[in-house]
């Protein structure tokens, strides 16, 4: 199917349900503009917009340029970053920055390089040096404040 | 007179030592981002923007401006020497700035793209100096309708310049508009489409949105291709152009810096723009056309030339108007903002030593550049040698850093995640990303035009087109628009006439 036709009507949908929480919220008048009458107008033009997409994309014969064939195996470790990064996002606040950073960094090297044995140690390596070095420079240098979780580091 | 004492005061300022090493640091991290595939410069200030809440605000400007300008330069490097663009402004370079490395000529390519880098970034240097002021004192007669106007006209034009489909960038700016919604509005104090989110009623944290469009996106995106990269191995000499490269890319390189310059003051104009402009015009130019592609160094030399040249004509909008014509300077403006700093008419009047103090740092920045990429070219081809598997995670790192630190929450580090993953299926799906952080920068601004011009007319739209100033921007915004639909009518035209014969 055309990507076009589907993210035509996604943005539909998103459409209708920002116009439907703006009436929620009140949209005033033209005289008073309320709170939601300026998203009001956006959405409603997003609306037209994702139609006219819909219906470019259904009268159009090309299907859209293909964006490169990418294999189940990229994704595969694409939506591991991703999920890396949501448990670390609830982690680190709990486990702090120092552990939650390292375990971190530990996974991504060893995603990212050959998972063999010897590279292992590498990666942990690798991250400790890392989150040290940023822990330096941005805790110590730069006084940003991380979370020290419960254990306290 | 008055802007010489003003410049002579400005370097007082940019040769503070702090000054003078947050502007060393500025430029060093922009080659350094520049060189390396994979984060441009508007990931870098994002990166950087929580350490400029550290430091003064006249610091924290020259740095992030240093990375900005500092990026066009290193960018060429990886064009000519790898043949991938390190910016999408370097990516003409690699056309014939890769093919004259291959013919044993990379000195002389990386020396007219240095050389051109600062003699394009000096002319916009002045040219920022001679226009910012006078803009910002005409500005100051600007009310709501106007400003309305411009960020209408600016949005337009931002589409019009887009790369892709005119109607997904303006779908990514209408989506834009709306995310700027979020939060408490600023009139009434309501929450507003926070959807029972706690995190959401202090609006969206602009740097994790940008890191997430601009750092977690080009990692995911960077994890598909993992190829290593052929460096050039061999010595690079010649660094100083010969006197028939200077006569053959002279006129390359002033024009260069002139397209450079009023495209970057255009919204959405900016480095890339101008860099393919300027490409376009040297080979129409050219009385040897046939050689480009094939190693010719007015090819080089024009958009690197443009592409800094750009620079100093992007901070125009910014300082003299308060808005921001792409998104690395949507970065600036929100280090700014955080700074407590307003920019718009009153900046220059209001923070002289600011202004100034920035534009002769950019002076000094460029010296540095020059020095940084010719006698210290060895050193970023050894930079380039990294392998993209041991940086992808310490980008991830930085940008974890970097959207966790500004409030100190890690909900925005789900906002950057999200916006991370959007960005990716959005490039995916044919979406760019820049109209829509853009809109979601100037999505207050517009609203709260809007908003208030709609109370001085008592509802009617028509104060936008019935005073002076706003009209006419709204006429140019329409004649945009309507820009975008000529070709659309040409080809159903062209359709017919196929279809009568």
């Amino acid at each position: 199917m055309n990507r076009d036709f589907l993210s035509s009507l996604f943005w539909f949908l998103v459409s209708i349900v920002i116009c439907i929480q703006s009436f929620h919220l009140g949209i005033g008048t033209a005289r008073n503009p309320g709170t939601a009458y300026f998203a009001l107008l956006s959405a409603g033009m997003l609306g037209i917009l994702s139609l006219a997409l819909f219906f470019k994309a259904l009268f159009s014969k090309r299907r859209t340029a293909d964006q490169g064939s990418v294999s189940t195996r990229t994704y595969a470790r694409g939506a591991f970053v991703v999920a890396s990064l949501v448990v670390y996002a609830i982690v680190m606040p709990i486990a702090g920055y120092l552990i939650a950073t390292f375990l971190l960094l530990s996974l991504l090297f060893w995603v990212f390089n050959p998972r063999k044995i010897s590279w292992l140690l590498s990666s942990v390596a690798f991250s400790i040096l890392a989150t040290a070095a940023s822990y330096c420079i941005f805790a110590k240098l730069l006084h940003c404040q991380f979370p020290t979780g419960y254990f306290g580091v | 007179m008055d802007i010489l004492h003003s410049l002579g005061q400005g370097f007082f300022v940019a040769f503070q030592l702090n000054h003078l090493i947050f502007c060393a640091i500025g430029v060093l991290i922009g080659t350094l981002v520049g060189v390396l595939p994979g984060i441009g410069p508007t990931g870098a200030m994002a990166l950087l923007l929580p350490i400029t809440f550290r430091i003064d605000p006249a610091s924290s400007l020259i740095m992030l401006c240093g990375i900005w300008y500092g990026c066009q330069y290193g960018g060429s490097t990886t064009s000519i020497l790898v043949n991938i663009p390190g910016e999408a402004s370097s990516v003409v370079s690699c056309i014939d700035g890769y093919q004259m490395a291959r013919k044993g000529k990379a000195g002389p390519a990386l020396g007219i793209a240095a050389w051109g880098s600062f003699i394009a970034g000096t002319i916009s240097i002045i040219g920022l100096m001679m226009v910012a002021a006078p803009l910002a004192r005409a500005a100051l007669s600007f009310g709501a309708p106007e400003y309305f106007a411009v960020v209408c006209a600016a949005m337009m034009i931002v589409t019009y310049l887009a790369q892709g489909s005119i109607l997904k960038a303006l779908i990514m700016v209408l989506l834009g508009f709306f995310l700027s919604t979020i939060g408490l509005d600023m009139f009434t104090g309501l929450p507003r489409f926070t959807f029972g989110v706690d995190g959401l009623e202090d609006s969206i944290s602009m740097a994790a949105m940008a890191m997430g469009l601009f750092g977690v996106s080009e990692v995911l995106e960077n994890i598909e291709d993992f190829a290593t990269r052929e460096v050039y191995t061999k010595r690079i000499s010649h660094l100083y152009p010969s006197y028939a490269d200077w006569m053959a890319s002279k006129f390359a390189i002033l024009r260069g810096s002139i397209i450079g310059f009023f495209l970057g003051v255009l919204p959405g104009g900016g480095a890339t723009v101008s860099s393919f402009v300027s490409y376009a015009v040297e080979k129409k130019v050219s009385k040897h056309p046939e050689e480009f592609g094939k190693g010719a160094i007015q090819g080089v030399a024009g958009p690197e030339s443009a592409n800094n040249g750009a620079t100093g004509g992007s901070l125009i909008p910014l300082l003299s108007l308060g808005l921001p014509a792409n998104v690395s300077m949507a970065m600036l403006y929100s280090a700014l903002i955080v700074q407590g700093i307003r920019p718009g008419p009153f900046f220059i009047s209001s923070h002289p030593d600011l202004f100034w103090g920035l534009i002769a740092s950019m002076y000094i920045g460029n010296i540095l550049l020059l020095i940084l990429n010719l006698p210290l070219i060895g050193l970023w081809v050894q930079v380039l040698k990294i392998p993209p598997k041991m940086l992808l995670p310490l980008i991830l790192l930085f940008c974890v850093i970097g959207a966790y630190s500004i409030d100190n929450r890690a909900f925005d580090l789900h906002v950057m995640i999200f916006f991370g993953v959007l960005g990716y299926v959005g490039k995916k799906f044919g979406y760019e990303m820049a109209p829509l952080l853009l809109a979601y920068v100037l999505g207050p601004l517009l609203e709260n035009s809007l908003r208030q011009a709609l109370l001085m007319s008592r509802g009617s739209f028509l104060i936008f087109f019935s005073r002076p100033i706003s009209g006419t921007i709204m006429a140019i915004a329409l004649l945009v628009l309507l820009s975008n639909l000529v070709p659309f009518f040409k080809k159903r035209r062209e359709q017919y006439e196929t279809f009568k014969e």
